[in-house]
C-alpha cells in the first residue's frame, strides 16, 4: 500500500515536474531542430559553394570547333573579277562605304576596291587589320597597294566562317574576354540590366523591392529584380523554373560567386553565357557569337546602334528577335539608346542619328543553318582521323579548310539550275545530282554539292552514292595499255568490231557501241575521244582486266570488284568523291595526291596543332601519264565533249570525259581546266532510267560552272621523255604536218610509228584546185 | 575572167584565214597557263549543250598544243619562297610548309616550289616525302637542263640520307649526263 502511495506521490511529483518542464522541452526540440536545420543549410551551402567554384574554375563552356573557308588570297596576276571580291566581302559582313575608314569596311570604284581588313588569327600567325587597295586589270588583279601607296606582293582577307562542330547540347559561342568587349557595350549592359552592378554583393534587395512593387501595381510580372550576377547564376547553374526554391538557390549562389570572384570575371562570364538567339537547333550564346550572327562582324567592330540592339535583345532573345520582330526590336533598341544617353555613353545627336538607322541585321549567315553540309561531311570525315569527337565539340579548335565559297556557290547554282531544266522532261522527274571541284595542282577540295538542294543536310551523294561509272573508266583502260609503251601508243590501231565472250557458266558478253554500229579500225586516240565500247573492250581484254584494276588502285580508288570484262566498260561503282580523286591523279602527270579538305587546325588561342600540307607520290611514269591525259583533250576537241566549244573559246584548253551507264541511269562528266577539276554525277536515287547521257546531263552542269570560273588553260609541262609526231588519224602511221588527215600526238621518245603513210599535201591540194580555177 | 581571178584570190585568202590556228598563237614560252575570266555580265549558269551521239569522224586536224619549257614562279611566289626559306633556316618548318603551300597556289607548275618543299621535308628527316617532291620537281623541269640537274642532285642527297645508295648513284649519274 505504502508502496502504492509512494508510487502515487511519485507519479504526482513526476506529473508536476513534467508540466513545469514542457516549455523548456519544446525549446530544446526547437533548438535541436534549428541546429539540424543549420547543419543541413550549412551542408547545402557547402554543396552550392563547391558547385559554384567547380564550374567557374574549370572549363566553363564546351566551345564548338570553328570551321573556316580558305582565306581569299590576293596577288598581282591572280584571276579574280571585282564582283567576286565584292561577293566575298559581303559574305564576310563588310560594310560598303564611300571610304574604307575602319576595319570591316570597303569602298568599290570602277577599277579598284579599297578594303580595311579585320585582324585575324590565321594558322600561320596573327595578322593585324590593314588597309589595302586592290586594282584590277580586266579580270585579274593588277596590283595591290598599301595605304602609303607601296606595292604589296601579296595580301589576304580573313576567311569566312562556314560552320562549327557542335556538341549535343547545341550551344554556339565565340569566347571574348573583357578587353575585347567595347566599353560602350559593357557600360550600356550595366546601365540597362543592373545599374548597381559594381556596388552590390550579388543580390540587390532594393532592386527586388522596386521590382516587387512595380509588379504588384501592374498585377503581373513587368520587371525583374535580378542582378547580372543572378542572371548569370540562373543561366549558368540553374534552370528557368519559376519557384521560390530556385530563387533562393540563385540568391545564395550569387552571393557565393561574388565572394569568390571579382566583378570583371563575373561580367566576362555573363558576356559569354547570355542567350541571344537561335539558329535552328543551336542556341547563340554570348556577345562574341551574337555579333557575328546578327551583324557578320566581330564584337570589337560594332557601332553604337548595333551595341544598343544586342543589349536590347538580352531582355528576350525570342521576343525581340530582330529578324522576326524588327519593330519590337527597334523600339527596344531605341529605348536602350535613350538609356545610353542618360548614362552619358552617347550624345543626344548621336542617339538621334542611331535611331534613324535601320537595324542593320544581315540575313541569317549561311553557317548558322549548316549551309555547306556536304563539304562539312568531308571535313568531319578527315578530322575524326586525328581528333576525338569530344575535343572537336568542346575545345574551341579552329579548323582551316579548303572550301572556296565563290566556287561552291557557283557549283550549287549550276547543278540545281541544270537539274530543274532537265526535269522538264518527264523521264527526268526526281533527278538528283552531286558535284565536287578540286584545285588541280594541290588536290584541295574547293566545293562539294551532295544534293540538288545544296543546303539540305541529308543523304550526301558526293560521298555516299556509289554508282556505276560507265565510260569514265575508259581513260584508265587506255592508260594501262600505254604503260606498255613499246606495244601501245595513242596511234595504235584498234578494232572497233563486234565480238562475243562465252563464260564457263554459259553466260555471254557481247558489248555494243552507243550508236549500235562498229567503226572498223580506229586509232586509240579516236577510240577514247569517241568513247567507242568495242575498241576499248578489245584493248582492255588484251592488257587484262586485273591490270586495269591495278591502275585504278594506283590512282587512288579502293574498289573491291571482281575482274569481269564488263569492268572495262564501267561496270564498277564509285562515289563522286572517289571519281574525283581518280581523275585528279590521272591528270597529275603520274603523281598521286590525296584530296584534302583541311589545311590546318589550331587551338582556340592560335597554336598550330596539325598541318595538312601538300603530299604526293609518283605512281606512274610521268611521260606515260602525260600521254594518257592528253587523250582527254581530244574528247573535248573532237569527241563526246566537243559541244562545249560552241560556248568556250577555241584557244581555251580543257579536258574531260563523259560517262553514261545502261539505260541512262547515270550521267557523269569529269572535266578540268588549268586550275579546277570538277566531277558531276546526275541520276535518280532509285537507280531508274533518266534519259540523260553524260554530255546531255552532267556536262551541261559542268559547263554552267566553267563559264563562270576563270578560264585558265590546262597546259602541263611535257616531261623530257615525251616527243611529238604527226600521224595519220586513220591508219596511225607516220605522217607530216601538211598531210591530209594528220594529227599531232605525244609519244614516249622512240615509240612513234616508223612506217610512213601516203601523204596528200593539204597545201598542194588547195594550190592545185586554185591553179585549175585560175587558169580555167 | 578578172572577177573569177578576184574570186579565187578571195577564196585563197579566206582559206588561209580558216587554217589559222589560234592555238599556235598561245602564250609566251614561259607562260604555263592562259587566264581569262568570263564576262560576268553575259555568263549564264546553265548552257544548253544539245544531246549528241559520238561524232562519226574525228574533228579538224589537230595542231600540236602549246608546249612550255617550264613554268617559273611568279614574282609573288618568289617572295613567298624567300619567306619560306628564311622560316626554314630558323627551324620554323611548319611555318615554312604553310608558306610553300601558298607559293604552290600561286605558281602550281613551278618546280622550285616542290624542290623547296623537298628541302624542308629533308630538314625534318621526312626522306620519303622529300624524295617524291624531288621527283615532282624533275617532272616539271621540262626543257630546262640546269633545273633538272639541280633537282637530280637534290634527289641524290635525299636518297643517300634514306639509305638508298643505288638510287642516289642513279640520280647522280643522270645529273652528270646533263
Amino acid at each position: 500500500m505504502s508502496k502504492s502511495r509512494k508510487s502515487s506521490t511519485g507519479s504526482r511529483k513526476s506529473s508536476a515536474k513534467k508540466s513545469s518542464k514542457r516549455p523548456s522541452r519544446w525549446k530544446s526540440v526547437f533548438w535541436k531542430f534549428s541546429v539540424v536545420l543549420l547543419v543541413v543549410f550549412a551542408g547545402w551551402c557547402v554543396y552550392l559553394d563547391a558547385t559554384v567554384r567547380h564550374k567557374f574554375d574549370g572549363k566553363r563552356w564546351q566551345i564548338p570547333a570553328q570551321v573556316f573557308a580558305r582565306p581569299l588570297e590576293l596577288y598581282p596576276g591572280v584571276a579574280l573579277v571585282k564582283s567576286d571580291l565584292q561577293a566575298e566581302l559581303a559574305e564576310l559582313g563588310y560594310e560598303r562605304k564611300t571610304k574604307a575608314d575602319r576595319p570591316g569596311t570597303y569602298a568599290a570604284g570602277s577599277y579598284a576596291v579599297e578594303i580595311y581588313s579585320r585582324g585575324f588569327q590565321f594558322a600561320d600567325g596573327n595578322e593585324k587589320a590593314h588597309r589595302i587597295r586592290v586594282e584590277f586589270n580586266d579580270n585579274t588583279v593588277d596590283q595591290i597597294l598599301d595605304w602609303s601607296g607601296r606595292a604589296l606582293s601579296w595580301a589576304r582577307l580573313e576567311p569566312v566562317k562556314i560552320g562549327g562542330i557542335y556538341p549535343a547540347q547545341q550551344e554556339d559561342r565565340i569566347l571574348v574576354n573583357l578587353e575585347q568587349l567595347p566599353d560602350k557595350l559593357e557600360q550600356a549592359l550595366i546601365q540597362v540590366e543592373d545599374r548597381h552592378f559594381y556596388s552590390h554583393y550579388g543580390v540587390s534587395p532594393l532592386s527586388i523591392a522596386r521590382a516587387t512593387w512595380a509588379n504588384i501595381r501592374a498585377g503581373r510580372v513587368v520587371q525583374g529584380g535580378s542582378t547580372l550576377t543572378q542572371q548569370l547564376v540562373k543561366n549558368f547553374y540553374l534552370s528557368n523554373e519559376q519557384s521560390l526554391w530556385r530563387k533562393a538557390n540563385e540568391a545564395l549562389m550569387s552571393l557565393m560567386l561574388e565572394f569568390h570572384y571579382d566583378k570583371g570575371e563575373i561580367l566576362e562570364a555573363y558576356a559569354n553565357e547570355i542567350y541571344l538567339g537561335q539558329a535552328g537547333a543551336r542556341g547563340i550564346h554570348g556577345f562574341g557569337m551574337a555579333s557575328h550572327f546578327y551583324f557578320g562582324k566581330s564584337v570589337s567592330d560594332l557601332t553604337s546602334d548595333q551595341i544598343a540592339l544586342l543589349v536590347a535583345i538580352v531582355k528576350g532573345a525570342s521576343y525581340y528577335d530582330p529578324r522576326r520582330h524588327p519593330d519590337r526590336a527597334k523600339e527596344r533598341r531605341n529605348l536602350v539608346l535613350d538609356q545610353m544617353v542618360e548614362a552619358k555613353l552617347l550624345s543626344e545627336k548621336q542617339a538621334r542619328a542611331d535611331k534613324a538607322r535601320g537595324l542593320g541585321v544581315i540575313p541569317k549567315p549561311r553557317y548558322s543553318a549548316s549551309a555547306y553540309p556536304a563539304f562539312m561531311d568531308v571535313v568531319k570525315q578527315q578530322l575524326t582521323r586525328d581528333y576525338r569527337e569530344e575535343d572537336l565539340e568542346s575545345e574551341g579548335l579552329r579548323v582551316f579548310t579548303t572550301l572556296d565559297p565563290l566556287v561552291q556557290s557557283k557549283a550549287e547554282h549550276s547543278l540545281s539550275e541544270t537539274i530543274q531544266q532537265k526535269e522538264q522532261a518527264s523521264v527526268n522527274k526526281g533527278l538528283q545530282g552531286a558535284m565536287i571541284t578540286t584545285a588541280v595542282s594541290s588536290g584541295e577540295i574547293l566545293a562539294v554539292v551532295g544534293d540538288r538542294q545544296a543546303d539540305f543536310s541529308g543523304f550526301n551523294r558526293a560521298l555516299l552514292a556509289k554508282r556505276q561509272i560507265g565510260s569514265l573508266v575508259k581513260p584508265f583502260v587506255m592508260l594501262t595499255a600505254l604503260k606498255h609503251s613499246s606495244e601501245y601508243t595513242l596511234a595504235s590501231p584498234l578494232e572497233d568490231e563486234p565480238f562475243m565472250l562465252k563464260f564457263e557458266n554459259g553466260d555471254e558478253w557481247s558489248p555494243k557501241n552507243y550508236d549500235g554500229e562498229s567503226h572498223g579500225t580506229v586509232i586509240m586516240q579516236e577510240a577514247l575521244a569517241r568513247s567507242l565500247n568495242l575498241a576499248t573492250a578489245r584493248l582492255g581484254l588484251q592488257v587484262g582486266v586485273p591490270e586495269v584494276l591495278d591502275t585504278i588502285h594506283e590512282l587512288g580508288a579502293d574498289v573491291e570488284v571482281k575482274p569481269y570484262p564488263s569492268v572495262l566498260l564501267g561496270a564498277l561503282s564509285l562515289t563522286p568523291l572517289q571519281v574525283t580523286e581518280l581523275y585528279q591523279n590521272l591528270i597529275s602527270t603520274g603523281f598521286r595526291t590525296p584530296l584534302r579538305a583541311i589545311r590546318a587546325v589550331t587551338t582556340a588561342e592560335g597554336e598550330l596543332l596539325s598541318r595538312y600540307s601538300f603530299d604526293t607520290e609518283q605512281v606512274i611514269d610521268p611521260g606515260i601519264a602525260y600521254i594518257g591525259q592528253y587523250g582527254l583533250f581530244e574528247v573535248m576537241r573532237s569527241g563526246t565533249g566537243r559541244g562545249v566549244y560552241r560556248t568556250l573559246p577555241e584557244d581555251y584548253y580543257v579536258g574531260g570525259k563523259t560517262g553514261t551507264t545502261d539505260d541512262y541511269r547515270d550521267s557523269w562528266f569529269v572535266g578540268f581546266n588549268g586550275q579546277y577539276l570538277t566531277a558531276v554525277w546526275m541520276g535518280k536515287d532509285d537507280n531508274s532510267p533518266t534519259g540523260l547521257t553524260g554530255s546531255s546531263g552532267a556536262l551541261v552542269a559542268w559547263l554552267g560552272l566553267y563559264r563562270q570560273l576563270p578560264q585558265v588553260s590546262f597546259i602541263p609541262t611535257a616531261p623530257e621523255s615525251v616527243e611529238w609526231a604527226w600521224v595519220d588519224q586513220k591508219s596511225g602511221l607516220l605522217s607530216a604536218e601538211h598531210c591530209e588527215g594528220a594529227v599531232a600526238l605525244p609519244f614516249m621518245i622512240g615509240t612513234a610509228p616508223k612506217e610512213r603513210a601516203g601523204c596528200v599535201d593539204r597545201g598542194n591540194l588547195l594550190e592545185r584546185w586554185l591553179r585549175r580555177w585560175w587558169n580555167s | 575572167m578578172i572577177s573569177r581571178r578576184f574570186l579565187a584570190l578571195t577564196v585563197l585568202l579566206l582559206v588561209h584565214g580558216c587554217t589559222y590556228s589560234p592555238i599556235q598563237e598561245n602564250p609566251s614560252p614561259t607562260q604555263g597557263t592562259t587566264t581569262r575570266q568570263p564576262d560576268p555580265g553575259t555568263s549564264s549558269p546553265v548552257t544548253q549543250v544539245p544531246e549528241e551521239k559520238p561524232p562519226t569522224r574525228i574533228g579538224q586536224p589537230v595542231t600540236k598544243p602549246v608546249e612550255i619549257d617550264r613554268e617559273r614562279p611568279s614574282a609573288a611566289a618568289v617572295q613567298v619562297l624567300a619567306q619560306a626559306e628564311s622560316s626554314a633556316r630558323t627551324g620554323q618548318y611548319d611555318q615554312a610548309l604553310l608558306l610553300l603551300d601558298r607559293a604552290q597556289r600561286m605558281s602550281p607548275q613551278a618546280g622550285e616550289v616542290y624542290l623547296q618543299m623537298a628541302r624542308v621535308q629533308y630538314d625534318q628527316r621526312s626522306y620519303n616525302k622529300a624524295e617524291q617532291l624531288c621527283l615532282k620537281a624533275i617532272a616539271l623541269s621540262g626543257k630546262d637542263p640546269a633545273f633538272r640537274k639541280q633537282s637530280l642532285q637534290t634527289l641524290a642527297i635525299v636518297r643517300d640520307a634514306k639509305g638508298d645508295s643505288a638510287g642516289a648513284a642513279a640520280a647522280r649519274k643522270q645529273a652528270a649526263a646533263i
